[in-house]
Formats: C-alpha cells, structure tokens, sequence
C-alpha cells in the first residue's frame, strides 16, 4: 500500500540585498534556488581504528540563483550590481508568500559575498539570465 | 519625509509609506539608488531650477 507523501512544488521566496532591511524580493524573476549549508569535513581519523572519522571545521555556506535578467528600476540587474564586491545578505523561504513556520522555514545568509555578477549574457532566441554565487555567510533556519 | 515602497523588501510590500525615521540613512540611500523606495513630498533641484528660470521668464 503507497504511503502518503508530501511533496514540494518549487516556487520558493528570494530576497537579496545589503542587509536583512534591504533585502529585496526578487522571487518573480528567479528560475533556480540552492542554497547550501556545509560545514569543511577535517579527518581525525587514527590508527585505533580503520574505520575514517571527521569533525566539523569551518562553515562553507552557499547559495546560487538563477533569475531571467532585468535592466529597470529595482528589479535584477539594478538590485544586484552595487552588491558585487560585498558582503551582503540573501534568504528564501521553500513557499513563496506563505508566512514563516516550523514548514515554511527561512533560510539565511548574513554577510555572504558576492565576487561576480555577469552583467550581460546574451543568445540569439533566448531569454537573458544571470547565475549569481555567494559565497560563504553566517547560515540560520528560523522559523517564525 | 516619507518614501513609496515600490518593491518589496524585507517586510514592506509595494505601496507601503514608509517614514525616513524606519529606515537608516545607508539603508535609504541602497533602496533609493536601486529604486525600491522613492522620496515624497520633496522637491528635487532640476524641479527647483525649472521652476526659478519660468518665474524669471515672467
């Protein structure tokens, strides 16, 4: 007998910015979503045993986005280039406009940097997207 | 002064009114320079100049 499942429809909340204060919604315009929390695996693993151990060292969060590309007022490209070269804050949510909980966590990052931004991309019969990778950040899952 | 949200951010929908006194002055000036938020009740100086050369014109 199938069991019950609950799946997850994509359509998640972006909001990016200088600040938590600042952070701007984007979500219309995002195609993709990653967000990564790891934390760097250092071995401690020793002659006592052969099986390999590690521990936590230092966090290496992530988060990668997709958006079909904007040029006005407020919208991608104006939002995301003064934050090239900075540290800034970035979050989303799994549902987008559903109120935070326990099933709808935000997820953050707070002062994750952005190296790049491509600010032009392109093709013949194609619709222009810009990938943007921040690196790094203070990660937290809140939920409320 | 007070400032239109024209797009969302942090909790401020569009079409909220927001005093500059919600908002630090580096915060305003990002959302400002982005378009996020625009200024109310605030003349800018091409409008003051603009209006200076009509009266002269008078």
């Amino acid at each position: 007998m199938a069991v019950p499942q609950t799946v997850y429809y994509s359509a998640p909340e972006v909001k990016i910015g200088a600040t938590a204060g600042t952070a701007v919604d984007l979500s219309e315009f995002a195609k993709s979503a990653v967000l990564t929390r790891q934390a760097d695996a250092l071995e401690s693993s020793s002659m006592a045993s052969r099986d390999r151990f590690y521990q936590a060292g230092m966090n290496s969060n992530e988060f990668v986005v997709t958006f079909n590309q904007s040029y006005e007022a407020s919208e991608v490209y104006a939002t995301l280039s003064t934050l090239v070269a900075t540290q800034c804050y970035v979050e989303c949510t799994p549902v987008d406009g559903t109120a935070v909980s326990a099933t709808n966590p935000k997820f953050s990052l707070t002062n994750t940097y952005l190296e790049s931004m491509t600010v032009l991309a392109a093709n013949l019969g194609e619709l222009g997207e810009v990938v943007m990778t921040f690196q790094g950040g203070t990660y937290a899952a809140a939920t409320s | 002064m007070t400032y239109t949200v024209n797009r969302a951010f942090s909790d401020h929908q569009p079409g909220d009114v927001l005093d500059a006194a919600d908002l630090s002055e580096a915060e305003i000036a990002y959302l400002s320079q982005i378009g996020a938020i625009t200024a109310n009740d605030v003349q800018t100086p091409a409008a003051r100049a603009k209006t200076k050369t009509a009266k002269s014109e008078e």
